[in-house]
């Protein structure tokens, strides 16, 4: 390989490979200073569920079982009941959150648009039975995520920024 | 025979079978979906279409008779297409909401759009939104889903006989309905939802409870009256979710009636009992199963053999009935009771009375007491040249296929039916003709109710007039055959009463048996008070139970394996599907031995091993299904009994059977309760309106020695100047321990 | 106030006297004629519609009771064909052809008479019981077009104001049907 002499003089390729390091002095880091700093999320990620609730607060989900089905992890049990008039009621509805693997398949499958993949990923807590959520801490994750009551700073910023879910 | 090429392949069948059935033969599949093998061929959904070599038209399997050198195609690009487009003209209409249809994953419908590979529908159409039917408390109906196979109307008509339901209207705006739109009202049986493809009629007991693929499955005998129905018991984690039919299989071929599919529920009742209980001097202390037992094994003791009684229930098993024999000859007492007795066994099988050309129904209501036994009464009385004579009180769900049906009151019937019996005899009279229809039939049957010494006679002179007569006594509880096989009919029930009441019996061992709602036992409560023991085996703390000393919680049928023996004679396997957490009567038993030093073996195959040697009419029985080989229906002559109504009075009462229950057993389950859950006085219109009474009102009912208080509810089926009670409720049991047709009189 | 209060009074359908007090002894009649026929239920259906004009729910369960059928199937069958009616149908029936000739001829004009002069709509009969307007697809009289039917009178080539005499002059004089 020929060198340039003008390159072998001036120092060209050190200058060039200077001029990225500089280049990046000036522009924004890519990482965070995590816990300090939030971590943006992507508006696909799949954080803890939630359950649609129709106008009047009554859940949506219809306890049909296919997310029990589908769910590899098995970290849904589901009991439900007929009504006297011969509604569907449901008598349970459990998710336990330690074990599941958040691969959002019981949203794919859901027939009536109730459960859904959420944003929320803070789930810190100091015993394993409060990972096990119901269905009012699921309705519940679906009002704050309406409302924006975020556990997390960077999904209220993702608000204001009118990013809706 | 006829030979038929299917797909190629040579097979030879009888004249008259479709081509569906030569294409089983062969072993091919073609797709169906209004085809029940029970049913008539119809061909309705166009589903199951074929191709004959050399015919330029397509025809329907199901329905077309094959003729001879036949050669049929049954898959080719052609048909595929067609059958395509069939399910695709089904699915215009039909709503797509399979994730949410409770039907989903068992869908007749589902399964072939899947077989077929219908992808997408080229048809445009928006569906139906008519509001869900919940009129029947069974049974919810969503016309949107229908299909209109067709098949519940069949199956309602052809085989139950009801005709509950009908096509009505005519081209797109058929539907399956009732007559001018009333609420359903029919026997509840639930053969339609049984046979419905799609999630149109529902199960309204199982509905929204679970799904099918979350279940397992266990096939078992029911255990709710003689039948003895081969059901499969579909549960989750020791949780029954229903009872579900096995199609085509058991004596039953399939069919259930409203006690099986909708009243299983007794048993995930959290009004069961999981401890044990022992009360002394009044006061109920919970003990553990093994304390209990030690607790009444130390009683025992201190009593003589002959002044303990052992008291079976028709709902234990064989081989529990074996066991507590056994334990009664331990103790050392002949004094062995049940509600049953021996003096009449089965005889008669499903099959002959299906085959039957000439049957007698001897007062019995039997669709009502026996409502497997009531469809094959049916099957036969609907053949062209078969005769069916029913005589009952009222007019029974028989009318519509009986040849005759013969009414009147009690005291009119016994004559009738005596005529009757004097015409088999030879004597010339009204039923001369009748007689004769009998007397000249291939295969005449009579049906009647063994527990009415009356009527046992009657049956028993028709069969001495006629010996080619088979009688099918239609015993009552599931397994009333079984525990009189196993020793327990040896004694009249009527001496237990005496044994209590004159204080010779001092301890009663009762494993499973409601005394105290029995006709004849039921005004034992206060002498029952005073037994230095009453140890009491129930699921339920039943009105007994509450009256015990020593009280153990037990499994019910769907808990225990062993064997019951139906209305035939025939033993039938019980298998265990769901854990309760308490023992059934066996271990009981077999503990309560061990107190008292006998060894028992608790393992079916060892009881059973031993009933084989012991119980002559078992040796070598198969237990699977194998029929018990009695030498004679009656062990003895039976004597002439007067079936005169006892009493005065304007009406005549009689005890009535009830469909929806079976015995006490059931009304523990809360559907079938919401349905029917007190004792109500059946009136007839004409009657009510003279008493100025409507339906629901309370009415006191008076006779000689008994009196109480009833909810009217009108029926047009009574005769005039009848009325009928529920028997085996404890405000009727007292009534009916009188006797069995009682004079009362009625007054609001 | 009270005198001012508008009332609103709910239409309460009137069930015709026939159905009111129903009298079986035609039906019961009917039936024991044709008792051992089988398949016997159109015509019973049809005498009994004669005696009764239209099936109305008793009669229905009446018939079902003496022909020891169940009433869910004859409703099936009542509602299958045309020829029965389960509403009560007026004294005179005004059919009205709807074929391609009368059309052209504008026989939904004479319909639309019908309706002024009688309120009543396709398959419905008016409160008094004496009209009922049925619109049909041809009557074989096309070369009569626009032609309608009353009862078993026809009138052919209508002008609006001829159909409109012939109502009135029916509501006023009620000939014999």
């Amino acid at each position: 390989m020929r060198k340039n002499i003008f390159e072998t003089i001036f120092f060209t390729e050190i200058l060039k490979g200077l001029s990225i390091t500089l280049g990046h002095m000036f522009t924004k880091p890519v990482t965070y200073k995590y816990p300090f700093e939030a971590t943006p999320i992507q508006d696909r990620f799949r954080g803890v569920q939630y359950i649609k609730t129709h106008a009047d607060g009554s859940t949506k989900c219809v306890g049909c079982y296919l997310c029990q089905k589908v769910c590899p992890s098995e970290c849904i049990h589901i009991e439900t009941d007929c009504g006297p008039n011969g509604e569907r009621l449901i008598r349970k509805y459990e998710l336990d959150l330690s074990r599941c693997i958040y691969c959002g398949y019981c949203e794919e499958v859901c027939p009536v648009d109730a459960i859904h993949m959420g944003w929320e990923w803070n789930l810190v807590d100091n015993t394993r039975d409060n990972y096990v959520v119901n269905m009012r801490v699921l309705s519940q994750n679906y009002k704050d995520n309406l409302e924006g009551n975020w556990k997390n700073k960077h999904l209220k910023k993702k608000l204001e920024e009118g990013v809706q879910q | 025979m006829l030979n038929v090429k299917i797909n190629g392949k040579e097979v030879q069948v009888a004249p008259g079978s479709t081509i569906l059935d030569a294409a089983k033969e062969a072993g091919v599949s073609i797709p169906v979906l209004c085809h029940d093998s029970r049913l008539n061929p119809f061909g309705a959904c166009r589903v199951c279409l074929v191709e004959q070599v050399g015919m330029p038209k397509l025809m329907a399997a199901c329905t077309t008779p094959v003729t001879d050198k036949m050669e049929i195609i049954t898959e080719s690009e052609k048909l595929a297409r067609v059958r395509k487009t069939a399910i695709e003209l089904l699915l215009i209409n039909h709503p797509l909401d399979c994730p949410v249809c409770y039907k989903g994953g068992e869908c007749g419908l589902q399964d072939l759009t899947y077989e077929v590979g219908v992808t997408k529908v080229r048809f445009d159409a928006s569906p139906n939104d008519t509001p869900v039917d919940h009129t029947n408390p069974f049974i919810e109906r969503d016309i949107d889903r229908c299909v209109l196979c067709g098949r519940c109307v069949r199956i309602c008509d052809e085989v139950v006989n009801i005709q509950a339901i009908s096509f009505l209207n005519r081209g797109t705006d058929t539907m399956i309905g009732t007559s001018f739109e009333q609420p359903w009202n029919c026997e509840y049986c639930g053969q339609c939802i049984s046979v419905c493809p799609v999630g149109s009629l529902n199960n309204r007991v199982y509905l929204f409870k679970n799904r099918p693929w979350n279940l397992e499955s266990e096939k078992t005998i029911c255990g709710l009256c003689s039948c003895g129905c081969t059901v499969s018991i579909d549960y989750e984690c020791n949780e029954v979710f229903r009872m579900n039919e096995m199609p085509e299989e058991g004596v039953n071929h399939g069919y259930m009636c409203a006690k099986g599919r909708f009243g299983f529920d007794f048993m995930n009742s959290v009004k069961r009992e999981t401890e044990a209980q022992i009360t002394v001097g009044g006061e109920a202390k919970k003990a553990t199963v093994a304390e209990a037992v030690e607790y009444a094994a130390e009683k025992l003791k201190g009593l003589k053999a002959e002044e303990v009684a052992v008291v079976v229930s028709p709902r234990i098993t064989n081989e529990e009935a074996f066991l507590a024999s056994k334990l009664a000859e331990t103790i050392g007492t002949k004094n062995v009771f049940s509600t049953e007795t021996d003096e009449i066994m089965p005889e008669g099988a499903y099959s002959e009375v299906e085959a039957s050309d000439a049957l007698a129904v001897l007062n019995i209501n039997v669709t009502e007491s026996n409502p497997i036994l009531g469809l094959a009464v049916r099957v036969a009385a609907r053949e062209e040249n078969a005769n069916c004579f029913v005589f009952y009180p009222s007019e029974t769900a028989l009318k519509r296929v009986a040849t005759e049906l013969i009414t009147g009151n009690p005291d009119e019937l016994a004559v009738k039916m005596e005529k009757f019996c004097a015409a088999m005899g030879g004597a010339d009279n009204d039923f001369s003709a009748m007689a004769k229809t009998m007397l000249e039939a291939e295969k005449p049957v009579v049906v009647f109710d063994p527990y009415n010494k009356a009527d046992a006679y009657i049956a028993q002179e028709i069969k001495k007039a006629c010996d080619k007569v088979i009688l099918v006594p239609a015993k009552s509880k599931n397994n009333s055959v079984g525990i009189v096989d196993m020793g327990f009919g040896k004694n009249n029930p009527a001496d237990f009463a005496k044994g209590v009441e004159g204080g010779t019996i001092k301890a009663v061992l009762c494993f499973g048996e409601n005394i105290l709602v029995r006709s004849g036992w039921s005004k034992l409560e206060g002498a029952l008070a005073k037994l230095d023991l009453l140890m009491v085996t129930d699921p339920f703390m039943s009105d007994t139970a509450k009256a015990a000393n020593v009280y153990v919680p037990v499994a019910t049928f769907a808990e225990k394996s062993g064997s019951f023996t139906n209305l035939e004679g025939r033993v039938q396997e019980v298998s265990k599907a769901v854990d309760k957490g308490v023992s059934a009567d066996a271990d009981v038993i077999a503990a309560l031995g061990k107190a008292l030093g006998a060894e028992l073996p608790t393992d079916v195959y060892a009881v059973r091993k031993l009933i084989e040697k012991e119980v002559k009419l078992y040796s070598g029985i198969q237990w699977d299904g194998g029929k018990v080989a009695y030498p004679s229906v009656f062990k003895t002559e039976m004597e002439k009994a007067s079936a005169t109504a006892k009493g005065s009075g304007k009406f005549y009462l009689y005890p009535a059977s009830l469909r929806l229950h079976s015995g006490s057993y059931t009304r523990w389950s809360p559907d079938l309760a919401k349905v029917y859950g007190t004792p109500k006085l059946e009136l007839n219109d004409a009657d009510a309106n003279e008493m100025e009474s409507a339906e629901g009102d309370t009415v006191k009912i008076k006779g000689d020695g008994f009196a109480g208080e009833f909810v009217v509810e009108i029926n047009k089926q009574i005769t005039k100047g009848c009325v009928s009670l529920p028997e085996d409720f404890a405000s009727t049991a007292d009534i009916f321990s009188l006797g069995r047709y009682l004079k009362a009189e009625i007054s609001k | 106030m009270a005198e001012n209060e508008v009332v609103e009074t709910e239409e309460i359908e009137e069930i015709p006297d026939i159905e009111a007090n129903f009298d079986p002894t035609a039906c019961d009649e009917i039936c024991e004629q044709y008792k051992d026929w089988k398949g016997a239920t159109i015509p019973v259906l049809q005498k009994t519609q004669d005696a009764y004009g239209y099936l109305f729910p008793a009669l229905v369960e009446r018939i079902a009771e003496n022909m020891n059928m169940s009433p869910h199937t004859i409703y099936g069958v009542i509602t299958f064909y045309a020829q029965f009616y389960t509403k009560p149908r007026g004294k005179y029936i005004i059919r009205v052809c709807r074929g391609t000739a009368c059309h052209v001829q504008g026989s939904g004009r004479i319909s639309e008479i019908v309706g002024e002069e009688f309120q009543i709509k396709d398959g419905e009969t008016c409160k008094d019981l004496l009209f009922t307007l049925e619109e049909v697809s041809c009557i074989g009289a096309c070369g009569l077009a626009p032609v309608i039917m009353i009862n078993n009178k026809t009138y052919g080539n209508l002008k609006p104001e001829d159909a409109r005499k012939i109502f009135k002059d029916y509501a006023t004089n009620l000939p014999e049907a």
